[in-house]
């Protein structure tokens, strides 16, 4: 389709410690659209942000390398672009990120720098990827920061990150995340150090910002609510692995992997005063990863199938796939 | 639910002094917690939600002394009848810690890394000279069990125990005491949401089973609202409304509770609510506003409210709700948009 702009196929990160080696992402695949966002979901430790920082080739290096896999990149002028092929210093992957796919992080206190002012470090990304003079950038950083919400933006482009609130500082990085225009936003838990109605703030001015410029968003985060807001489509990851691939309203009501089931059963909802049915036991040491599918010691439905061999992602319907041997026979019978 | 309240706070306020120069002079305070009066009976769980800044963990931290509050009252009812704990000498405060226990946000920086699970889960037995020490490694061994640990995780060391497990060790070392009132600050905010379920639903079961209360703090209202009976919101350092669990959820009275719900994401929440936002971000509270300390972002707001403080009252058609809100018997607020049953 035309209006693809990343395509990950079998993507594999791994680290390569003292210890042993984690397989952080551990064979992830997904594509992303123009326009769409897509939400990626699991707990600590599922490889999500790594998946995202693998886009970017943001990996801790010589630590992490990148073992197997293709992230498709098609460019706006209809080129493709192998990302894992670049050098992940070189002027290509360079001008791709920050410019054509940008990020923006978790912890707004520690992604900006504090020895610069807050409209520096905004004229910086612009002028790295846009022959402008410093005045024009400046005029782009004083817009950029209008954009996002800023009062007296004029005043506040000069001033330091310690001037800013939580709230505002996270907006800054949007503010510099966007002022290259990118035609893809990494979010990386963009809320999850602010207050709830600072999140709203945020997550609104995102949906806006992405309506009018069509720009695709991959949302990171480990709340499911968060996803039930911004998502199209969503991917859940489980130690490395994609467990389930499915819509956003799929994963609420008829949500098939046992492990998504279990995320929605531990989620207190507002309303529902029922117990919690949380998932027994904890994610199994990184090093030690269980032989079969990595759930099927904590799985209610596991069969010894599970224990022996690692389920791929079985399409259910066309929207929807999940890596799970329960649905090997149901897929069968169907065809 | 007993008639006669457990804890009853009275007009507490924390000030602390902000201290410039050399000579180390005050030139201002931080009102963290400022006239808060709420009562807690016993058996319940009160809920303590607010955004960051707005005095909630000071007021915890008070009712069990880790503070000294600037004034005020904190009533606490033993069997030899009702202490004044902000009044006690600080020596005089022993006996009230084997009653009032805090359970912290961060299992990783609460647990002292040196000691193993034993010894942390038996230190308050021993500070306290109960019983010997086969009496009490006896004790740990069945706390544990208690809370969902074996009896082998006594000779391992915090880091050998994932977030769950540890947060577990610090319900363990609050029991060991068998206090009457538990204080949980954030005790799920740092733990991921299967394992948040998990340490929810010990805290209810032990709740029913050792008719603990609770004071529960957090930031997260989903959470706040699965676990309490009575929620209280807080705002710079005051209560802002108080009201029966279900109650805030489906007729907040209080402007700020009426944002705070509609903040809440949900899913296809967009498009179909009509987001409130908050104008800016929440004051200082070094300098608070005058009258109302929500009026400069409160979107009702009138002149009155500029100049006033408004009281924590009851709301004139249902008592039992308490609000500080000069019109909240007139405004009509939005209730929150949950997902329909499925």
């Amino acid at each position: 389709m035309s209006d693809v702009l990343l395509e990950v196929d079998n993507l594999k990160t791994y680290f390569f410690m003292d210890q042993g080696v984690i397989r952080a992402v551990d064979g992830v695949s997904f594509t992303l659209r123009e326009g769409e966002t897509l939400g990626i979901v699991g707990e600590s430790g599922c490889g999500k942000s790594v998946t995202a920082r693998s886009i970017l080739r943001l990996l801790p290096h010589p630590v992490a390398r990148i073992v197997e896999g293709r992230i498709t990149y098609h460019t706006g002028d209809g080129r493709s672009i192998d990302i894992t092929s670049l050098d992940h210093q070189g002027k290509r992957i360079r001008s791709i990120r920050g410019n054509e796919i940008a990020m923006i992080f978790q912890e707004p206190m520690t992604s900006l720098n504090p020895v610069y002012t807050i409209g520096e470090q905004i004229m910086e990304a612009i002028r790295l990827h846009q022959n402008v003079t410093r005045d024009e950038a400046r005029q782009r950083a004083i817009e950029m920061l209008r954009l996002v919400g800023i009062p007296e933006a004029e005043q506040r482009v000069d001033q330091y990150q310690h001037h800013f609130s939580g709230g505002m500082r996270q907006r800054a990085m949007i503010a510099m995340a966007l002022s290259c225009n990118p035609r893809i936003l990494i979010a990386d838990e963009p809320t999850t150090a602010l207050d709830v109605t600072i999140e709203a703030q945020i997550l609104d001015l995102i949906t806006e910002i992405q309506a009018k410029n069509r720009m695709a968003l991959i949302m990171i985060t480990h709340d499911l609510n968060v996803i039930g807001e911004m998502a199209d489509r969503v991917i859940v990851m489980y130690m490395g692995k994609v467990v389930e691939d499915t819509t956003v309203d799929r994963i609420f009501d008829a949500p098939k992997h046992p492990y998504t089931q279990g995320l929605l059963n531990s989620l207190p909802q507002i309303g529902r005063r029922q117990r919690l049915s949380p998932i027994t036991g904890s994610v199994p040491n990184p090093y030690l990863i269980p032989k079969g599918c990595s759930f099927a010691p904590r799985c209610p439905h596991v069969m010894d199938k599970c224990r022996t061999m690692e389920p791929p992602i079985i399409p259910i319907d066309e929207q929807t796939g999940a890596a799970c041997w329960l649905y090997e026979e149901a897929v069968e019978a169907a065809t | 639910m007993n008639d006669l309240p457990l804890l009853e706070v009275k007009n507490l306020r924390q000030y602390f002094p902000i201290k410039r120069g050399i000579l180390k002079r005050t030139v201002a305070h931080v009102k963290a917690v400022d006239d808060v009066s709420f009562h807690v009976y016993p058996g319940e769980t009160i809920g303590l939600v607010g955004e960051s800044g707005s005095g909630k963990t000071t007021t915890g931290r008070c009712i069990i002394r880790l503070y000294d509050p600037t004034s005020g009252t904190v009533h606490f009812r033993t069997e030899k009848g009702v202490i004044d704990i902000a009044a006690l000498p600080r020596k005089a405060l022993k006996p009230i810690r084997r009653d009032i226990q805090m359970l912290f946000q961060d299992p990783n920086s609460s647990l002292n890394a040196r000691m193993r699970i034993g010894e942390i889960v038996a230190e308050p037995l021993e500070i306290h000279g109960i019983g010997n020490h086969r009496s009490r490694t006896e004790r740990v061994e069945h706390l544990l069990e208690q809370v969902g640990l074996g009896a082998d995780m006594i000779n391992r060391f915090p880091h050998q125990l994932s977030g769950g497990q540890r947060q577990r060790v610090g319900v363990a070392r609050a029991l060991s005491l068998e206090p009457r009132l538990i204080i949980c600050d954030e005790p799920v905010s740092a733990l991921d949401v299967s394992v948040q379920a998990q340490v929810l639903n010990l805290l209810a079961d032990l709740q029913k089973d050792l008719g603990l209360t609770y004071v529960f703090i957090a930031h997260d209202l989903s959470v706040v609202e699965y676990i309490s009976n009575r929620i209280m919101v807080m705002y710079l350092g005051h209560i802002v409304e108080s009201a029966a669990t279900p109650k805030i959820f489906a007729r907040p009275t209080h402007p700020y509770t009426e944002a705070l719900l509609n903040a809440i994401p949900q899913r296809g929440a967009h498009g179909h609510r009509k987001r409130i936002v908050l104008k800016g971000d929440i004051p200082s509270p070094v300098n608070p506003p005058p009258g109302c300390v929500f009026h400069t972002r409160c979107k009702y707001v009138e002149d009155r409210c500029k100049k006033e403080i408004p009281p924590l009252r009851p709301l004139k058609n249902d008592p039992e709700t308490q609000v500080a809100c000069h019109f909240a018997d007139e405004l009509q607020l939005q209730p929150f948009i949950g997902q329909p049953e499925s």
